[in-house]
């Protein structure tokens, strides 16, 4: 058999083939391309991502009142009320940059805050990143005095936490109690952290809560209260006082203003004037991070029957420690909803509001969370039957206006709960 | 005959096939339902931390997170095996656990330095920082760069100081190196603390005079100096000042290339008398290319002069 000579490939072959090959070698090199930008992308989100949640932490509560100046030791030279208020807020704004660039990472706004030795100590503790949370609270400051016109030293006796990053959350949660020594240099107008050690620390005393009889609960829920005058507070309190209801909740509004600690020292004063108890109400979940938060607002609340922190995520270390936590560092009982507390830290509980589903785990320190009412007309027949049906134990209902008239008068369901 | 063969012995192959497949798959039926392998039961010795000198001797198991707490936070070391890791500065006490096991962490408590005396306050110049990061490199090197050389003031020119930071070994400086920067003329003195990103620290400012200035950076034992020069915005020709009862509007005020002031731009304006004794003075801003002040009777007030940028303008007093 003879061979066929090889046909070479004319021209239109050789440049199909050119094409093809050009083709697969550009899908190949977009594709490595589109992944390469695509990880760039992906980097910079999760950076941005960090330095946002570092942002929400590291913002204080403006109304929270978190750094207070005892009376300075006599014979010393004392700044003018002034520039005691730029040293207060200098010495807090260090704390909170140092919360954002433990967990972003990002240093940059270090040298506004610190200078020396305590800037140096600040680089090396955030650099690389450690994604630790740290938080500090309730400063009580001792102003030691001037040592010159630009430096300043203060001893402060102040609550810290600090907790790692896990792949479940935060691990290893530390808290306690400082006593630091600081000193504040101003610079081209601006005061700044230079040097700063602790010099005592002790962890914090926890004590266990007398439980608080929840079975007489006739608790009403009042919002948006931060800007309310003391017409409006006395109005309102009278209402509820007409209608038999007690205690108040105070549901803290998510952004508290620079009025919500105001307001609610006013209003705990005026409830207890008018012979009404106040408990003080959180909607988010209790975490770690929330702390301060909650701390703050039972200082501020000081007087109250209690604090109801927010429902409890988990059962775990992490929120037993939270609540530990905060039992020790304000002086309300703490009422808990949610998962269920751990036995370690169960006799720091005074109560737990639950939700009217289950009944059977109802006992005397313990009261219902009313469900909102229903609009829809049909539907409220249906749950004002059930509310009258309810077993003879306490209640936190969330609304007033679904209780009682503008009048003082109670509305159908007012009268099927107080059993009127 | 041939033909019933054949299609016997493609029945067979079928039905050889269909039991394989119905083996395969309950071997994989069974072999789902079996309990999985447990893992042995390994038990891990803690982590032990003890204090040797400025140095922390860690012992244990596979990899190992040293957490020690200072003022500044948390320092955390993580190292593969057990080892040494230096107790930082100010540190309160120190963790060691494994990641993720954090029931079985082990602490150290340290004592802290005391406060330092108040007659020697911490200078604010940074000393060379020690520690991790490479940051204990020797005395880097580096160069000190300002642009532009010349800026004309008032004119939304700003200087861009850039401090370019490398160690021995040509490498950029670690992240987050503190560096010192000064820009000094006669009258005026700035200051600021800039950290190293890839080497490299950025200031950028205005200055509010004009003259030469001289730049400064320090960083550890490293400095270096540059210099540059803020020119004066020049005004073009000469604005009009009309006074409407105590009121004094000045200008449109126009640079040289015709272009207004930005709004916001100081001005400063001053009465003088005959022998020159300043006897009024006040400092305004410029808002859409003028300048308006409320003027007092002063007495012997024969020229008002106008500062703008370094720019100086005069009138007659009316």
């Amino acid at each position: 058999m003879a061979l066929r000579p090889r046909s070479r490939a004319g021209r239109a072959t050789r440049l199909k083939r050119l094409a093809f090959v050009l083709v697969v070698l550009g899908s190949v090199g977009g594709t490595l391309g589109a992944l390469l930008l695509s990880a760039q992308v992906f980097d910079r989100l999760s950076r941005a991502s960090a330095q946002v949640d570092a942002l929400s932490l590291a913002r204080r509560p403006a109304s929270s009142a978190t750094l207070g100046w005892q009376a300075a030791p006599p014979g010393t030279r004392q700044p003018d009320g002034l520039t005691l208020e730029d040293l207060r807020q200098a010495y807090l704004l260090a704390f909170s940059e140092l919360t954002y660039a433990h967990g972003s990472g990002d240093t940059t706004g270090l040298p506004g805050r610190f200078g020396g030795r305590a800037l140096q100590e600040a680089v090396a503790a955030t650099t690389p990143r450690t994604g630790a949370l740290v938080l500090d609270w309730g400063h009580r400051a001792t102003p030691l005095g001037l040592l010159d016109d630009r430096t300043f030293r203060l001893q402060d006796d102040l609550w810290t936490l600090r907790a790692l990053p896990g792949p479940d959350g935060w691990q290893e949660p530390v808290v306690r109690r400082e006593t630091r020594s600081v000193t504040l240099q101003q610079s081209g107008r601006v005061w700044r952290v230079t040097h700063w050690r602790v010099t005592e620390w002790r962890a914090p005393q926890t004590r266990p809560s007398p439980p608080l009889p929840l079975k007489g609960w006739r608790a009403v829920t009042l919002k948006d209260w931060s800007d309310w005058t003391r017409d409006e507070w006395t109005g309102t309190l009278r209402r509820v006082r007409r209608a038999g209801l007690n205690p108040v909740a105070l549901a803290m509004p998510d952004v508290p203003t620079l009025n919500t600690g105001r307001a609610l020292r006013l209003g705990v004063r005026l409830a207890r004037r008018a012979g009404l108890d106040v408990v003080v109400t959180f909607g988010a979940p209790l975490t770690l991070e929330s702390l301060p938060s909650r701390v703050t607002a039972g200082l501020q609340a000081s007087g109250a029957l209690a604090l109801l922190p927010g429902p409890l995520p988990d059962s775990s270390l992490r929120t037993a420690q939270a609540i530990r936590v905060l039992r020790a560092a304000q002086p309300l009982p703490l009422v808990t909803e949610g998962a269920p507390v751990r036995t370690e830290v169960r006799a720091m509980i005074a109560g737990t509001v639950t939700d009217a589903s289950s009944v059977g785990t109802i006992t005397a320190s313990a009261a219902f969370r009313l469900p909102a009412a229903p609009r829809l007309p049909w539907k409220q027949a249906g749950f004002l039957e059930a509310a009258s049906a309810l077993p003879d134990r306490g209640w936190l209902s969330p609304s007033l206006d679904a209780l009682t008239d503008t009048g003082g008068g109670l509305t159908p369901l007012g009268r099927a709960l107080l059993r009127r | 005959m041939r033909g019933l063969t054949r299609t016997g012995d493609s029945r067979r192959a079928a039905l050889l096939a269909g039991a394989l497949l119905g083996g395969t798959v309950l071997a994989g039926l069974l072999g789902g339902c079996t309990r999985p392998p447990q893992d042995d039961l390994r038990l891990t010795p803690l982590p032990t931390l003890t204090l040797q000198g400025e140095q922390l001797l860690v012992t244990g198991a596979g990899p190992l997170r040293v957490t020690c707490d200072t003022p500044a936070g948390p320092v955390v070391h993580t190292l593969t095996q057990a080892g040494q890791v230096p107790v930082p500065p100010g540190a309160v006490a120190c963790e060691a656990s494994r990641p993720g096991h954090a029931e079985g962490r082990v602490t150290v408590p340290l004592s802290s330095a005391p406060p330092p005396t108040p007659s020697t306050p911490t200078p604010l110049t940074p000393i060379p920082p020690a520690g991790r990061a490479g940051l204990d490199t020797p005395t880097p090197r580096g160069t000190l760069r300002v642009t532009p050389g010349t800026l004309r003031l008032g004119q939304r020119e700003v200087w861009t100081v850039t401090a370019d930071l490398r160690g021995l070994d040509g490498r950029p400086a670690p992240d987050g190196t503190p560096v010192t920067l000064i820009a000094s003329s006669g009258a005026e003195r700035l200051r600021a603390v800039r950290l190293t990103v890839n080497g490299v620290a950025r200031w950028q400012l205005t200055p509010s005079t004009p003259g030469p200035f001289s730049f400064t950076a320090q960083s550890g034992g490293w400095q270096a100096r540059a210099a540059a020069v803020a020119r004066t915005g020049v005004l073009g020709g000469q604005p009009r000042a009309v006074f409407t009862g105590r009121i004094l509007t000045l200008g449109p005020l126009r640079w040289q290339d015709g272009a207004l002031p930005d709004d916001g731009t100081p001005v400063r304006l001053r009465a003088l008398t005959r022998a020159g004794t300043v006897v009024w003075s006040a400092d305004v801003t410029v808002a859409a290319g003028q300048v308006r002040a409320e003027v007092p009777q002063v007495r012997g007030a024969v020229t008002l002069s106008a500062e703008l940028a370094g720019s100086e303008v005069r009138f007659t007093w009316p």
